[in-house]
């Protein structure tokens, strides 16, 4: 806090000696918070943890008793779901905030110590035989229990990207940002009906008022799986993966559409960050058969008419943001 | 010098930090509207995805404006043809952000951004196109300062902050290799902007200061003295061992936060640095040994200073937390999507390009 502006304020005459006062202290007062810094190390230690316990099982699988690391992974493992069942609050389908940082990264670490656990079961004794969908089934419960139980966002990130996982998709912020990886058009319709089911899961935890802080969570996955899908669908043409002709365009019907209702439900929730991706993806889309068509002139009128087409809607685009940034004035995300 | 208006730029920063008091109640409604009304900010800063968008879309349009101009000019092309059409774009696109920033108060809108990034790239290639002898890199490097100089200046970019410094840093690397000198320079360059007290380049002196620290410490790391001067020169271990927890040591008796976080990056430095030449144990064991020190660490802070001590919490204390809640269960999702996935066949569908983001065309 700025005290020298609030003495400013003070001595133009606009706050009252009480508020001067209570700003001084405040200011006299206010700590140093090292949250952020401590998180960050605490994040690092849960991810380096993880990671070297891995890679150590990983290593000696053959060399020591499969028994001994079995009951120490499944051992710290139950030690960090004791630690987060005594110190949870109690449980209600509100938002609860977690009593200590240290209590979300125990309950990650133990949330992957047993996916790491599970893993290695399968790997050592094929205890699920043949069944890999089980393997990778069973962690996503315990990660959707956990979120749910726990209150925990990230883990229920986790979960939604193992369950994409189990049906093949690779849906990682990064793997999404990179193409999304759907070069199969079976998996396309898979994204597409994952980001639709998403939405659902959204507009249900809304409905009923189950843990509705995680709709945004639901729906952030969901449009980015969706509106991906819809492109993926469209650009697959061009690629010689798809057996099934020039459906490129029913994709876009579906992009359209999906972008319509996001659109609207961007504005519903005020939400800028979703009516910005949105646009971009819808943009993207319209381009593109934009371009499509344009090709088909096959002359330089055409290369023209692109470029032109790109500077004009572009400058469209900016004044329709510009628009809806006056109807949301006080932009969540 | 600068190119905003000082009072508007005033007037934000009391009706953003009115607000702030606002919502801790430190002051009354009535107050705060009255504040609000005495000060009027007419600005146009909208938010960070408005900004994200119009940046994207100011690029793609002064992209393909430049794009149509070079293809009209296509029959006559020469290089020195081309490189007048950059100069050309160069001056309008800063012109452009001039107008915007001074009849439509555009104040770090993405479009004022955009304009004059583009505007230095087109210079720069300019020159680079138009001289065809001895453009060498330090000349190349003397220009990038120069115009991050002016940048930094003109419109307090951070980025242009980062580019002069990158280009100080490289010249002063050309002329002499020694790792005295930039330690030198950089510390000089930390305690200046250290003492740099003009509240409107405020951010721009946080950028000066956390680059000149991680240079300061560079220069002096035994691992890329030894790599670049192929010398065994063990002093550089007294740096490399006692620069990260000076670091440390004053980001917490002088609460820089600043100084505070470079130090706790370049622990980690110098833990892979000292691994590197004396490794103890096998990687998986020294990630685990770690990790489980981190946590430790981590819980001893945090139990410690639940109660504040000596201006210290670990609690958080401006309360506004959604969105980081949000990135960082994204992060936790990317970071850990690959533990322990049980393989088989056709897991992974990766390779490839093309898809998403592909809006400045080329299909």
């Amino acid at each position: 806090m700025n005290i020298h502006l609030f003495d400013k304020l003070q001595r133009d005459g606009h706050l009252s000696p009480g508020s001067a006062e209570k700003l001084q202290n405040a200011a006299a007062t206010k700590l140093f918070s090292l949250h952020w810094e401590l998180k960050t190390i605490l994040y690092l230690g849960v991810l380096l943890l993880s990671g070297g316990l891995g890679i150590l099982v990983y290593k000696n699988i053959d060399t020591i008793g499969h028994q001994v690391i079995l009951v120490a992974i499944a051992a710290s493992c139950a030690g960090c779901f004791y630690y987060c069942y005594k110190h949870k609050k109690p449980f209600t389908w509100e938002k609860v905030t977690s009593p200590t940082p240290f209590f979300d990264y125990i309950l990650l670490l133990g949330c992957l110590l047993f996916i790491t656990f599970i893993t290695y079961l399968q790997g050592a004794y094929s205890v699920f035989a043949n069944h890999y969908g089980t393997a990778t089934f069973i962690p996503l419960l315990v990660l959707l229990f956990s979120a749910y139980y726990f209150d925990h966002i990230g883990v229920l990130s986790l979960a939604i990207t193992n369950f994409a996982a189990w049906l093949g998709v690779n849906v990682s912020p990064y793997a999404l940002m990179d193409g999304f990886s759907l070069f199969n058009t079976h998996l396309i319709k898979t994204g597409a009906v994952l980001g639709i089911g998403l939405c659902v899961a959204d507009f249900l935890s809304h409905h009923y008022n189950k843990k509705a802080h995680f709709g945004f969570t639901y729906r952030n996955f969901g449009t980015h799986i969706f509106l991906v899908a819809c492109l993926a669908g469209m650009f697959s043409v061009d690629m010689g993966l798809s057996l099934e002709g020039n459906y490129y365009f029913l994709w876009f019907v579906f992009l359209a559409v999906g972008s319509w209702w996001f659109l609207r439900d961007a504005f519903k929730h005020k939400s800028f960050y979703f009516l910005l991706i949105v646009s971009l993806y819808a943009y993207v889309g319209v381009s593109y058969v934009i371009i499509r068509l344009l090709i088909l002139g096959d002359d330089i009128a055409a290369v023209y008419g692109g470029i032109l087409y790109f500077i004009a809607s572009a400058i469209g685009l900016i004044v329709f943001l510009v628009k809806a940034n006056k109807k949301i004035k006080h932009a969540s995300i | 010098m600068l190119a905003y208006n000082k009072t508007q730029l005033d007037n934000l920063e009391i009706v953003a930090a009115t607000e702030t008091a606002s919502k801790q109640q430190l002051i009354t409604v009535d107050e705060k509207d009255i504040i609000i009304a005495a000060h009027p900010v007419k600005l146009y800063s909208p938010n960070v995805f408005m900004r994200i968008g119009i940046f994207i879309l100011t690029v793609i349009i002064a992209g393909f404006s430049l794009g149509l101009f070079a293809l009209m000019m296509l029959s006559g092309s020469s290089e020195s043809a081309f490189g007048g059409l950059l100069v050309f774009f160069a001056v309008v696109s800063y012109a452009g952000a001039e107008l915007l920033i001074k009849e439509k108060q555009h104040y770090k809108s993405g479009a004022d951004d955009a304009l004059i990034y583009f505007s230095s790239i087109c210079l720069f290639s300019a020159y680079i196109l138009l001289n065809h002898s001895g453009s060498s890199e330090r000349t190349m490097a003397v220009i990038v300062i120069v115009l991050g100089v002016f940048l930094t200046l003109r419109f307090a970019d951070m980025l242009a902050t980062a580019a002069a410094f990158g280009g100080i840093m490289y010249l002063l690397y050309v002329f002499s290799y020694s790792p005295w000198l930039i330690m030198a320079a950089s510390l000089g360059i930390y305690l200046l902007a250290l003492n740099l007290k003009n509240k409107y380049y405020e951010n721009n002196a946080i950028v000066l200061q956390s680059l000149a620290l991680l240079t300061l410490y560079a220069a002096g790391n035994y691992y890329i003295v030894r790599e670049l001067s192929e010398q065994n020169q063990p002093i550089f271990w007294v740096s490399t061992v006692l620069i990260p927890l000076a670091y440390l040591f004053f980001g917490i008796y002088r609460k820089d936060r600043t100084l505070l976080r470079t130090g706790l990056i370049l622990v980690a430095a110098m833990v892979f640095t000292i691994r590197y030449y004396h490794s103890i144990a096998p990687l998986e064991v020294a990630m685990t040994i770690a990790g489980v020190g981190m946590i430790l660490v981590a819980y001893i802070l945090i139990r410690y200073l639940k109660t504040p001590r000596n201006g210290f919490t670990s609690e958080e204390v401006d309360d506004d937390q959604a969105a980081a809640v949000q990135l960082e269960s994204l992060i936790i999702a990317q970071t850990f999507n690959k533990v322990g996935a049980p393989p088989k066949d056709g897991f992974e569908f990766g390779g490839g390009d093309g898809g998403g983001g592909g809006a400045t065309g080329g299909y």
